[in-house]
């Protein structure tokens, strides 16, 4: 369940981002984040845990969504770049175990979603 | 119903990579070397700490903070061998978190010390998230608990600087393919030194042992 870490990480620094964006802090509509292949998150989990950690917070009732970023890496040897959907890391092109990991230990908020705001006049029409 | 995106790019971890951060800044003027220690549930982490503060007694002055969901029965194994020792209870948490090693990193008699090792909670997959600071994650797969962990774990092994197969006396016993784990772990992480030992027979701890002192060397030179 490290899932319930990663949501107390996440709910902590969207609250900050929130809090940036006025007072009191606009409710978003949903929170974009972007995860490695290797945490192996199970985002049902981070679903309970964000839920969970969000009631009675501006995130209470925001949709959760991940972008999973597979495992990728470089060939030393044949110059190879590419993704690995799962072990071994090895090249594929050249077989080489010669692959450095450059991908898929990502893990951080990538955005939110703000409903507009619409602000209407005494006429009813929309400024 | 509109709606505009607010981009942020903001490392959710970033307030464990801080104290990780701490962490390592307290230890470098120290010259402290830190280890973590992370394996299954009764893999043997305790048992290799056992042995391996017998056999460097008189070459490290080292200390333990053990981490554990609950009881501090293998505080007291370690303390009764002289080793000083910080228990740490996560309380149902399954990784040890880097400010909890922080703050108890930061109690420790620095300067009478030489060599930190976290015993993380039993557990292959959290503790491999997360950054506490030390200067090594080791991984630790004991020969009862099938070859595939390696490959079912990968981001644990793939991270590990060293990798101990442990309890190899019962191999006789066991249906267990040394040769096909050794395989596995290459596939994640090529490179990686792989020590195969018994803690309670002594057979292969040198070896192991010869790569800490090494480690200890290369991170804090004299």
């Amino acid at each position: 369940m490290h899932e319930f870490a990663i949501a107390e990480g996440l709910v902590k620094i969207a609250q900050e981002e929130l809090r940036k964006l006025g007072d009191p802090p606009p409710k978003p509509l949903a929170v974009h984040i972007a995860a490695g292949a290797l945490n192996q998150i199970v985002k049902e989990s981070l679903d309970l845990a964000f839920e969970t950690l969000t009631a009675d917070t501006p995130l209470a009732g925001a949709c959760l969504v991940l972008r999973l970023i597979p495992a990728g890496g470089v060939c030393a040897k044949c110059g190879w770049e590419g993704s690995f959907p799962k072990p071994p890391f090895f090249c594929p092109k050249c077989e080489s175990a010669r692959v450095t990991l450059t991908s898929g230990r990502e893990l951080y908020l990538e955005s939110l979603e703000i409903e507009d705001v619409l602000t209407v006049d005494q006429t009813g029409s929309v400024l | 119903m509109s709606a505009h995106t607010i981009k942020v790019y903001r490392d959710i971890l970033e307030r464990d990579a801080d104290w990780a951060r701490r962490t390592r800044e307290l230890a470098a003027p120290h010259r402290v070397t830190m280890i973590n220690l992370i394996g299954s549930p009764g893999c043997g982490k305790t048992r290799l700490l056992e042995a391996a503060a017998v056999a460097l007694k008189q070459e490290y002055r080292f200390s333990v903070l053990e981490g554990d969901v609950e009881t501090t029965h293998d505080a007291e194994r370690l303390a009764a061998l002289g080793v000083p020792v910080a228990q740490l209870l996560t309380g149902g948490g399954c990784h040890l978190s880097a400010q909890m090693v922080h703050l108890a990193f930061k109690e420790l008699p620095l300067d009478a010390l030489d060599l930190v090792v976290v015993e993380n909670v039993g557990n292959l997959m959290c503790p491999a998230c997360f950054d506490i600071g030390e200067d090594a994650k080791i991984a630790l797969l004991s020969v009862t608990e099938g070859e595939d962990k390696p490959v079912k774990y990968p981001l644990l092994f793939q991270q590990a600087k060293a990798v101990i197969i442990t309890k190899t006396d019962l191999l006789p016993h066991l249906i267990f393919d040394l040769e096909r784990c050794l395989r596995y772990i290459r596939e994640v992480n090529a490179d990686v030194p792989v020590f195969a030992l018994s803690a309670s027979t002594g057979e292969g701890l040198d070896a192991w042992l010869a790569w800490l002192r090494n480690f200890r060397a290369v991170t804090r030179p004299a």
